[in-house]
């Protein structure tokens, strides 16, 4: 009678759980505006930029980015959709996450070629040595004369290469030929919010896990060997991307059927309360990537913010 | 304690276990439920006051340019006094302001006067051309962008925390821990309009 009642409850409890992603609604925040390219930091969507002047960007970059955590996107697009630039260019430095989430010292360069716009956003930290005003003449001064001729692409380069020597001078480095390249994929990335996603993200997955084996987890030997495997497997896969998940399949294994539900319910009390609030994979956000990242090569940003600071210009 | 377990019937047994962990969920579900709730609000709170401090610097930054501009205005233009009256005024009411809907209509306000003063300019093609007016330029447009990167800000957490003290259960917590509505920051109204200037003065 115990188990059949300890069964039903854990059963209620699961529909609770599913019916709570129903009412939490759009969940999953889907990204606004073009995923990144693979090598993160020339985004030419407007097809402009060679291949030559691309390997450049992303080289300064790759030797940019290990002692200083910066990172200067180019982006260029045929058409802003109806958007004003200023928004547009701050949408796409708060998803991409420019620059490091501890210095927010990044740079995005964006132009706009149907819109015959151009903006320089530069993040919270890089402000001090990247006016409002300073971006504005950068622009003027360097971009904007190529830019009415139609030479896109020296306009980027020399704005990049006016930027770059900016960062030059504020980080007292020299981007040479000589410079190591950083095993990139392993740049931190994660802001303290990010992990308290995970860790929730954990919870919540491995309550599932551990409701699941209060049902079909008989005390028999047949099904403790086969808990022992999937709960093994959960481990693994959860150090792999999450660490957080390997503690409460750990925890599915271990502790018998009564337990697990006792532990199932303080999760999901939990869960209900905290789910909705803070953190969880409910919200978007700013952080970049929320989501585990298998990352196969290539580069991502650093969870990098802008408060709206650079400027624009119409040609 | 070892009588309920020593119990001969099984029955017995049962129901003794149930019971007990049945209160213990119950305890445990309202204990987390309670103190879980109660953070999650306390959280929200203080994001609305670090967002709305937020707002406060760039307001001020905003505030900090104008004397700047009315002296790069001065030095080339004459007999512009209105204009330049009025900026001047909506920067003293910005700074004085405390409400955050003190702050909306100040920052509205000078933003009126700022377009005003864009409208003259045009009359000035040294004064518009100037590289000191265009980087005061960039700096003003870089702080409004700022300005409205803020209120954004804020106000998406304001919602988040106004929802999160009138939805039901956590309006209870809410309640009982005085936790108060926050305001909203209102965009420039006056943004949208485009003020005509008399030539004729």
């Amino acid at each position: 009678m115990f188990k059949t009642l300890s069964k039903t409850f854990a059963i209620s409890l699961l529909a609770i759980f599913g019916a709570s992603f129903l009412l939490v609604g759009d969940s999953f925040a889907r990204d606004r505006y073009p995923e990144q390219s693979k090598e993160f930091y020339v985004n030419d969507l407007a097809n402009v930029i060679s291949e030559e002047t691309e390997n450049y960007i992303i080289d300064c970059n790759k030797k940019l980015a290990p002692s200083t955590g910066a990172q200067i996107v180019v982006m260029t697009v045929e058409s802003l959709d109806g958007e004003a630039i200023e928004t547009y260019a701050h949408g796409v430095f708060e998803q991409y996450g420019i620059g490091t989430s501890d210095k927010n010292n990044g740079t995005l360069i964006l132009l706009s070629i149907g819109d015959r716009q151009s903006r320089i956003e530069v993040g919270y930290g890089a402000e001090g040595f990247i006016t409002d005003a300073g971006s504005g003449r950068i622009q003027d001064n360097y971009m904007i004369s190529e830019y009415k001729n139609g030479n896109w692409e020296a306009g980027l380069k020399k704005g990049f290469d006016v930027i770059l020597a900016l960062y030059e001078k504020e980080y007292e480095v020299e981007i040479s030929e000589g410079a190591n390249i950083y095993d990139y994929d392993n740049m931190p990335d994660n802001s303290s919010s990010e992990e308290m996603d995970n860790i929730i993200n954990g919870f919540e997955t491995g309550f599932f896990f551990t409701m699941i084996f209060a049902i079909i987890g008989k005390n028999n030997k047949k099904s403790r060997i086969i808990r022992l495997i999937i709960g093994a497997g959960a481990i693994v896969f959860g150090i792999l991307c999450n660490g957080a998940l390997a503690l409460p399949a750990l925890a599915a294994i271990l502790i018998p059927l009564g337990g697990a539900l006792i532990i199932s319910v303080i999760l999901s009390a939990m869960d209900i309360t905290l789910g909705s609030g803070s953190g969880g994979r409910y919200y978007g956000g700013h952080s970049s990537g929320g989501h585990s990242s298998f990352s196969s090569g290539g580069s991502h940003g650093g969870g990098g913010h802008s408060g709206g600071g650079g400027s624009s210009r119409s040609f | 304690m070892k009588a309920l377990f020593q119990k001969t019937k099984k029955g017995v047994i049962s129901v003794a276990l149930i019971v007990i962990l049945a209160i213990v969920a119950i305890v445990g579900i309202l204990a987390a439920s309670v103190i879980g709730t109660y953070n999650s609000l306390a959280t929200s709170r203080e994001a609305v006051t670090s967002k709305a401090a937020d707002i406060d610097t760039v307001l001020q930054r905003r505030a900090d340019l104008i004397p700047n501009l009315v002296n790069t205005v001065k030095g080339f233009t004459q007999h512009e006094d209105e204009v330049i009256e009025k900026i001047t005024t909506a920067r003293e009411h910005l700074v004085n302001a405390q409400s955050l809907e003190e702050k909306s209509a100040a920052n509205a306000e000078l933003t009126s006067g700022l377009n005003a003063l864009m409208v003259i300019v045009e009359n000035y093609p040294d004064l518009k051309s100037s590289e000191n007016f265009i980087a005061l330029q960039d700096e003003l447009s870089g702080t409004e962008n700022r300005i409205a990167t803020a209120r954004h800000d804020y106000n998406e957490v304001a919602k988040t925390y106004n929802t999160k003290i009138q939805t039901f259960p956590s309006n209870i917590i809410a309640g009982m821990f005085n936790f108060e509505k926050a305001a909203y920051f209102e965009a420039d109204d006056s943004a949208k309009e485009v003020p005509v200037v008399d030539f004729s003065k």
